[in-house]
């Protein structure tokens, strides 16, 4: 007994200390000018005058570890400088403790999430993206023709990415989502010197603060005014529209979500799927839960709160009420589904199957409050929809 | 007066064997006290249940006493080590797991691991002794046969070569002539008391077949309702235990014809 | 068998570990000449840098990890039936896999389904330290029974149960996590040899060492198993002892592999039985080297399938060392009638 306790003891130090150490970089504010982020928590850049440096705050939920990526820009004809002061600069950076160097702007780019694509079309560097793992989910016309071209190479799946492949292509930086712990395959693409950048989008709860990250590509580009002005835009959309609605009194109630074997899932009342619908004027009837992920519930406790709710926003997959109907008897009970007032995202979708929505949707929030508003509140929108419809028979 | 009982290769002293459970013993067998001497052909006898296996398995130290205990040349067995005590009594048992892919040779020649090296691997004395093991059963001709190719009185000559090859003074046999018809049983008793006479092994084994073991053994222990017999088959028959052996009124016991009968 | 015919079969093995080498590592989704290759792990010059780091640093180290996970399973199983008399056994027969599936499962899916923040131990090693950590205890559980065990079939038992048990715990935890999580956790679960870092694979290889070693030092006492419990003890098996290095070396082994790659099923269990029928001999002094060629030889040949050359899309390892080695294995005992073991 005596040797487990040992044993015991021997395995929590070793777990102690394994824990990850922030690297502090040397906060010099009188010489770097941060950029102002005003909705995203996640990132941050500030500029000096030799380099910039982008700050990943949350690469993932309740990261600990803060990266730090610095961008040197190249010269005037696009290749990368290569003289003593930059040397120095680089052996600087690295001295402090950043997490890689990139030469900016970035020609030839590996990303692994549909929700990075819209970033690159809108500052016109569609053209850098030269591989993404499992092609079949990007839904966008532009990047479909470039697929058609050959021009993106597939990378196999983003669990288990084909390391050769993507050694092979070595593009300037991949852009990746960050996960606790490490992804074997993607230290072996940093060994081999590429570097990883972790983009946190997806942890921001806040509509605007999703679609603010595409200052972090401007930065990669050096296209840091065009983002702004950009973001600026969709910012103006989204904050009148809000405005207008929230002098509408009349706030229908909201279900949402749909059964995956015998437990409902839907966002929980942080997540920015609800606060996009509160901003649309809706009452979503599950707002009061806390955390932003989504809650298993079920059949009984979601008809027992929503069945009277006016509309059905979102029901997973579905896209026809007859499918629903035979799938579960349950869901004809709601009055959404009797009244005709469910609504979805999954008919539009692009050409080999992956659905607009995810890749679009958090980056134009603007577009999806107001095709939300446009279903709640039909008379004050015109345009048709982006993303949502109604379901079919 | 000579003490018989320093020349004796075998002994137990005041031994009960049996059971040991963490709330009660069970005793099978107490107040065992034998003397067996180098070269003797000593057979164990008695009812099923009698506790002729357990006792076997307890002078093997396969399985600890009661109470009292068990000395081989003159050293008690529990704290001679593993290897040693390999060194000076092997065993053949029946009913074992014993894996069917081995061949003749191989299992034979396992015989021999109380004295390789590390690895196992078989020197030219080791295979000396394996040859001679094989020429004493008359087994030579099985070499290269599987196991379980053999017939049962061959596999039992087999086993036999095993412990012969394990050059032990003393070597154990429980229950070897079961399985085997009269013609085998005879051959193998004719075995036992070749290697116990000739080449000076201590052999004691456990029977059913009591005329046998009373025509050809040194000596025998009965074991009876938990107390045990140990003299010279004569000697026993004298003492009436046969008469009463069996507790049934079907089976009487001829002391002139040294055997049992249905009545 | 004479010695005539194991040096012979020993030569077809040597060669076919080098062919089988040399195709894993020529073979991959990058296309790359076999004049290449060589270039690259002898030094020589290579057209492009990129293939020389996949070569060196991705195929190579691979190539490494299979030759040991396949090694080192095969050595595990041949114990494992061995010790139990038990032609079913496999490494994972003491629930190792099943401790690791349950260290992972906790360090991927607690997070979310027990409130557990992980992040304790995140970082590089965080999902190896939490797999070891999960056969270690299980081990642990599973050395605490063997004292008090007399009889190795209970044991058998035994490490089937815990194994039942995790099984469980892990499906409670994935039932309550996250798509994201439980995609990540599936897919540690179909097992990757690849993605090493050349620490990972130095440990492994040390860890390997150490096992082979305590398996070396167990031929002895293995062969004295084939008889049974009681010829063992009575030919000078130091019987607890060795029951106990049998054990260490195994969990050292199949816990070591199955943190760094995963669980791999199926080639503990069928590369002994393969060995056995080309090779018709019980002792484990000639079994053992030709187990260790042969794990090899079988983990090679599937990862060079498992990587579907040209293609861009990889295979799980775990479902082609099954879908390769049982048709062998069904066409072997059909082919000879009846189980040698």
């Amino acid at each position: 007994m005596k040797n487990a306790t040992l044993l015991i003891v021997i395995l929590l130090s070793l777990f102690i200390s394994c824990k990850e150490e922030s690297k502090e970089l040397e906060k010099d504010d009188s010489k770097g000018a941060s950029l102002s982020i005003d909705y995203a928590n996640g990132f941050s850049i500030t500029r000096y005058p030799t380099h910039t440096i982008i700050t990943i705050t949350e690469a993932f939920p309740r990261a600990q570890k803060v990266f730090k990526y610095a961008l040197i820009p190249k010269d005037s004809l696009g290749k990368n400088i290569d003289n003593e002061s930059s040397n120095e600069l680089e052996e600087t950076l690295k001295s402090q403790g950043v997490d890689a160097i990139l030469r900016t702007p970035l020609n030839a780019v590996v990303v692994t999430s549909t929700t990075h694509i819209p970033s690159l079309e809108m500052l016109g560097v569609a053209e850098t993206l030269k591989g993404f793992p499992n092609l079949d989910y990007i839904s966008s016309p532009l990047m479909r023709k470039r697929i058609a071209n050959k021009e993106i190479i597939d990378l196999g799946q983003n669990e288990s990415l084909n390391t050769e492949l993507t050694i092979e292509l070595h593009p300037e930086a991949m852009i990746s989502f960050g996960v606790e712990g490490e992804n074997k395959a993607l230290s072996n693409i940093q060994r081999a010197g590429i570097p990883v950048l972790y983009n946190g989008d997806w942890v921001e709860k806040d509509p605007l603060g999703k679609a603010e990250w595409i200052k972090f590509f401007g930065a990669l580009y050096g296209k840091e005014s065009e983002a702004d002005s950009i973001f600026k835009h969709i910012e103006k959309n989204y904050n009148t529209l809000k405005g207008q609605i929230s002098s509408i009194k009349n706030k229908p109630t909201v279900l949402s979500g749909g059964m995956f074997k015998d437990i409902w899932y839907l966002p929980k009342g942080d997540s920015w799927q609800a606060k996009v619908l509160e901003d649309a004027g809706g009452n979503y009837l599950w707002s009061e839960t806390k955390g932003s992920g989504s809650i298993a519930l079920s059949i009984e406790s979601v008809l027992e709160k929503g069945q009277q709710a006016d509309f059905w926003i979102a029901p997973g997959q579905y896209t026809s009420y007859a499918k629903l109907a035979s799938d579960n008897p349950a869901y004809a009970q709601f009055d959404a589904f009797k009244n005709k007032k469910v609504y979805t995202f999954a008919k539009y979708k692009g050409e080999t199957g992956g659905l607009l929505y995810y890749e679009l949707a958090p980056n134009r929030p603007d577009l999806v409050l107001r095709d939300l508003a446009k279903i709640l509140h039909p008379d004050i929108i015109a345009e048709e929809f982006t993303f949502f419809d109604t379901l079919d028979e | 007066m000579n003490n018989p009982s320093s020349h004796s290769i075998l002994q137990t002293r005041d031994l009960s064997i049996g059971y040991l459970a963490s709330s009660v013993n069970t005793v099978i067998a107490s107040d065992i006290n034998l003397d067996i001497y180098k070269g003797e052909l000593v057979g164990i006898v008695g009812i099923n249940g009698a506790g002729k296996s357990t006792l076997l398995r307890t002078l093997s130290g396969l399985q600890p006493t009661v109470s009292g205990e068990v000395t081989l040349s003159r050293k008690q067995i529990k704290t001679i080590t593993p290897s040693l005590l390999a060194q000076q009594l092997s065993v053949v048992l029946t009913n074992q797991p014993i894996s069917k892919n081995l061949s003749v040779a191989e299992l034979v020649a396992l015989g021999r691991q109380p004295y390789t090296n590390w690895l196992g691997t078989n020197s030219d004395t080791d295979r000396a002794v394996i040859i001679e093991a094989f020429k004493n059963t008359e087994t030579l001709a099985l070499k290269d046969k599987k196991c379980h190719e053999l017939s049962d009185g061959q596999l039992q000559r087999v086993l036999i070569a095993r412990a012969l090859a394990q050059d032990t003074d003393v070597i154990l046999l429980d229950e070897p002539m079961t399985h085997l018809d009269l013609h085998h049983k005879a051959s193998l008793l004719k075995l036992l008391t070749a290697i116990a006479h000739k080449h000076g092994k201590t052999i004691l084994f456990s029977t059913h077949d009591i005329p046998y073991a009373l025509n050809a053994c040194d000596k025998m222990v009965v074991m009876k309702n938990g107390s045990t017999h140990f003299e010279t088959p004569a000697t026993l028959i004298e003492s009436g235990v046969f008469d009463t052996l069996f507790p049934s009124e079907h089976v009487g016991f001829d002391r002139e014809k040294r055997n049992f009968f249905l009545k | 068998m004479n010695n005539k015919s194991y040096t012979s079969i020993f030569l077809i093995l040597t060669l076919a570990l080098i062919v089988c080498i040399l195709a894993n590592l020529s073979l991959g989704s990058v296309g790359i000449p076999i004049k290449e290759v060589i270039a690259s792990l002898t030094g020589g010059h290579v057209s492009k840098p990129s293939w020389e780091y996949i070569i060196v640093d991705y195929r190579l180290p691979k190539a490494i990890t299979a030759i040991i996970a396949g090694s080192g399973l095969a050595v595990s199983g041949l114990l494992m039936q061995t010790l139990f008399r038990n032609p079913l056994a496999g490494p994972f027969v003491l629930g190792i896999s099943s401790g690791a599936s349950l260290g992972v499962a906790l360090y991927i899916l607690g997070g979310t389904a027990l409130g557990l923040s992980t992040v304790f131990i995140s970082g590089k090693w965080g999902l190896i330290i939490a797999a070891s950590a999960g056969s270690f205890l299980v081990l642990l559980m599973v050395i605490g029974v063997s004292t008090r065990v007399k009889d190795t079939m209970a044991l058998l038992i035994i490490g089937l149960m815990v194994g039942s048990l995790t099984s469980a715990v892990v499906s409670v935890l994935a039932y309550f996590s996250k798509a994201e999580e439980l995609q990540r956790f599936v897919f540690w679960s179909f097992g990757s040899l690849g993605d090493l870092s050349w620490n990972g694979v130095g440990i492994l290889a040390l860890c390997f060492t150490i096992g082979i070693s305590l398996a070396i030092g167990s031929l002895k006492s293995l062969d004295s198993f084939l008889l049974g419990d009681a010829y063992a003890k009575t030919m000078g098996t130091r019987f607890s002892r060795a029951r106990f290095l049998i054990i260490i070396a195994t969990s050292l082994l199949a816990g070591s592999i199955t943190a760094f790659a995963g669980p791999i099923a199926f080639i503990g269990l069928a590369v002994p039985h393969l060995i056995r029928q080309v090779i018709n001999t019980t002792r484990h002094i000639i079994l053992l080297p030709a187990v260790i060629m042969g794990g090899a030889i079988l983990m090679l040949i599937c990862d060079t399938i498992a990587q579907v050359p040209y293609s861009e899309f990889t295979l799980p390892i775990n479902a082609i060392s099954a879908m390769v080695g049982a048709p062998v294995v069904i066409w072997l005992l059909v082919r000879t009638k009846k189980l040698l073991f």
